[in-house]
């Protein structure tokens, strides 16, 4: 309802209300002015409410609640002292009727001052107040003209009773001025406008009711019980425009948030407990295929996750309502639209805390899904390329190999010095390069699948791999160390690789009499730590990342042998337990490496 | 027929030749040394015509690669364990692949033994020791 309306509206109830009365015979005219200028405001509300819930909160039907409760009031009182007045009996104040009166005050004063809280940030309040403040003025100064009359009269009572009236109202128009002055902010000048009105016409209205009573002159549907029916009537656009200014307002905050939630960019909708859904975003609908009318309140959400994500994402989501966290949580899940067309996205829920309501963001992953499987291709293209290009190597290295050795064994007789000192290199540069081929088809078989995970003990593991090094360690006098290690789950194979790379390490880069390996470990939450130490040469720090590279050699190959894939192969079977892998290390010292593997790993798909 | 002497199906001429060496070491029969599948099917065929100059013997064992042209070793030994006269000759696969599928589909087709070829020289050599060990001295092959 705009302003231009509600005007209309309310003169027009102000006619029919100063009119109506003058209309009725004398006799009648009494009794119904009293109740016909409580029944058409309060319809008038009561129309008002119904239209206006249509665009109100909750907390807004509770200030409409109170205010038809105040209505309701002051009908009550009238009613009363309406009946009492066709009687013919003059006894203007009962008992009962003040009751009622001084509830219906004190509803209003409830309803405005919970609505003007609500309202207030979007109206402005400044000359309304000073003006009403200004009227209330001339009011009690109007009042205290008419003072002497009053004064010799005082001892009837009734000049009592109209004093009280007159506080009430004075209460009435000073907590709003105060109230607007104590914000300082707010509202239309129009609403307030109105407020002012009614109030001014209530005082006078008692004013003259006083007067006339004093004087013996008061009969209804006079003076003081038009301007009543005014003070009624201009509550009636007052409210109404504070009503719809509010809910205006709240219009606009809600349609501030609605098209936050309609531009996130993010497909976003909300759910129930059902996964039926409530609410989506054109972002959804566009991802999906879906118009509102089709899902809103009639889909599943659930029902558009593929199926074997389904069931795990329901299960987590029980669990996780369950349990009452209100962490939201991600999951990746395909999803199917309309057209059947699949979507790899990434769903995070939010719980909407007190509530069954929960907002699913939609991540739409496709494009980055396939990139990641044409990588995963490419990688896999690459390992592949590595196994047959090593493999295919190995032949012609074992032809050359086989040829330099009969050569060697045959015709030594028939060369001269050098050209036996060059087969031997010949055949010690082939020997290096098939080395070297085998680490190479080593490392690129790591990250091939073909090694299971199983439960490993690894005491046992470190006790094969002492043996199957054990000429290596006893030539060199060295010693294996190790703690009472734990049962974890790895690929066997790769772990004793790992194992037997780090301990020749430690024992070759070593000029200790009696070269030391020991093999320790720390339990964490997730992950075991294990650490290989020796008392070797140690590791410049420069080096500390390097090391680990392939082909990456800190000494000369005469002086230490091995082509520098070692560390490179460890590295890459720790990478794929989802471990990590770096070293402590002083020179002259010796070094520690440490690695991880994770607890509950089990291997990719 | 009585059989005697080795069969190597080897593609790779040196590896051929180190396996006809190192085994003409220890054992004083025939060895021959065919390319491929087909070769060594048609010289077989021969030998059981009995259409070739020499006294010809079918072999006690035979040595086979398996990524050849032509007829890979495969399909010799699906075609080799067909064959009724043939069939009870121990073959041993002696190849590069080391593929666990190869493996295995080599013992279902039949193969007697799987041995994979070192990269190194004295290794190779070695191995095919090894081979003649068991083959020959520890194990009895089918009477002649």
């Amino acid at each position: 309802m705009d302003n231009k309306y509600e005007s209309i509206v309310a003169m027009a109830i102000l006619t029919v209300l100063i009119l109506f009365p003058q209309l009725l015979s004398e006799s009648s005219r009494a009794y119904y002015a009293n109740i016909l200028v409580f029944i058409i405001p309060a319809m008038a509300f009561v129309i008002g409410y119904v239209v206006l819930l249509r665009f109100v909160s909750t907390r807004m039907k509770t200030t409409l609640g109170i205010l038809i409760l105040s209505l309701l009031c002051w009908a009550i009182a009238e009613y009363l002292l309406g009946t009492t007045k066709v009687d013919g009996v003059i006894e203007p104040f009962t008992l009962k009727s003040n009751v009622f009166y001084f509830a219906g005050y004190a509803a209003i004063l409830l309803a405005m001052g919970s609505r003007y809280k609500n309202a207030k940030d979007n109206l402005n309040l400044t000359y309304t107040a000073l003006l009403m403040f200004l009227v209330s003025i001339a009011a009690i100064f109007s009042g205290l003209y008419f003072y002497s009359e009053f004064n010799s009269a005082f001892n009837t009572g009734v000049v009592r009773y109209t004093l009280i009236y007159l506080v009430l109202d004075l209460m009435i128009v000073l907590f709003s001025t105060l109230y607007f002055i104590y914000d300082n902010k707010g509202a239309e000048f129009l609403l307030w406008g109105w407020v002012l009105m009614s109030g001014a016409f209530f005082f006078f209205g008692d004013f003259f009711y006083g007067m006339l009573t004093i004087k013996g002159q008061y009969s209804t549907g006079s003076l003081p019980d038009i301007l009543y029916s005014l003070g009624y009537a201009s509550f009636i656009p007052a409210f109404l425009s504070l009503a719809t200014a509010r809910s205006a307002s709240f219009k606009d905050v809600e349609e501030r948030y609605f098209s936050l939630f309609n531009h996130t960019g993010a497909p976003t909708i909300m759910i129930d407990k059902n996964s039926t859904i409530l609410l989506t975003n054109p972002q959804f609908n566009n991802l999906m295929g879906y118009e509102n009318e089709e899902i809103i309140n009639k889909m599943k959400w659930s029902n558009m996750i593929d199926l074997k994500d389904r069931k795990p994402t329901v299960l987590m989501l029980n669990r996780m309502r369950n349990v009452k966290t209100l962490k939201p949580f991600t999951r990746e899940a395909q999803v199917h639209t309309k057209t059947g067309e699949t979507h790899y996205t990434s769903l995070t829920f939010s719980f909407i805390p007190n509530s069954e309501f929960i907002v699913v963001t939609i991540f739409d992953l496709t494009d980055r899904k396939k990139l990641e499987v044409e990588l995963k291709k490419i990688n896999e293209d690459l390992q592949n390329f590595t196994f047959t290009v090593s493999h295919d190597l190995k032949e012609p290295l074992r032809n050359i190999s086989s040829l330099a050795t009969y050569l060697k064994r045959d015709y030594s007789d028939k060369m001269d010095k050098d050209g036996v000192e060059f087969l031997n290199m010949l055949v010690s540069s082939v020997s290096t390069m098939s080395q070297l081929v085998d680490d190479l088809l080593t490392l690129s078989r790591v990250g091939r699948k073909n090694v299971d995970f199983s439960f490993v003990d690894f005491n046992e593991l470190i006790n094969e791999v002492v043996k199957d090094i054990e000429k290596f360690i006893k030539e060199r006098n060295a010693v294996v160390k190790c703690s009472n290690l734990p049962r974890a789950l790895v690929q066997k194979t790769w772990m004793k690789q790992v194992f037997q790379n780090l301990i020749q390490n430690g024992i070759k880069f070593n000029d200790s009499p009696t070269p030391t390996i020991e093999i320790g470990y720390t339990n964490h939450n997730f992950y075991y730590e294990f650490s290989v130490k020796d008392n070797g040469i140690g590791i410049p720090k420069e080096y500390h990342e390097r090391i680990f590279k392939l082909f990456e050699q800190l000494h000369p190959r005469e002086e230490y042998g091995g082509t520098g894939a070692g560390l490179a192969i460890v590295k890459k079977i720790v990478k794929e337990h989802k471990g990590d892998i770096w070293l402590d290390s002083e020179e002259g010292k010796g070094t520690t490496i440490y690695f991880t593997i994770e607890k509950f790993f089990i291997g990719e798909e | 027929m009585t059989k005697r002497g080795v069969l190597v199906i080897e593609d790779n001429i040196t590896d051929g030749l180190v396996i006809r060496r190192t085994l003409s070491k220890y054992i004083d029969e025939e060895i021959n040394v065919v390319r491929d599948g087909t070769e060594a099917l048609s010289f077989l065929a021969k030998v059981l015509k009995g259409s070739l100059d020499s006294e010809m013997m079918l072999p006690r064992l035979i040595t086979l690669d398996l990524n050849m042209p032509k007829m890979n070793g495969f399909e010799f030994i699906e075609r080799f364990k067909k064959n009724d006269q043939t069939k009870d000759i121990p073959i041993i696969v002696l190849t590069s692949s080391q593929l666990p599928d190869e493996i295995k589909r080599a013992y279902s087709l039949g193969a007697n033994s799987y041995v994979v070829k070192p990269t190194d020289h004295e290794k190779f050599e070695q191995t095919i020791e090894v081979i003649y060990g068991y083959w020959f001295d520890f194990s009895k092959l089918p009477p002649e």
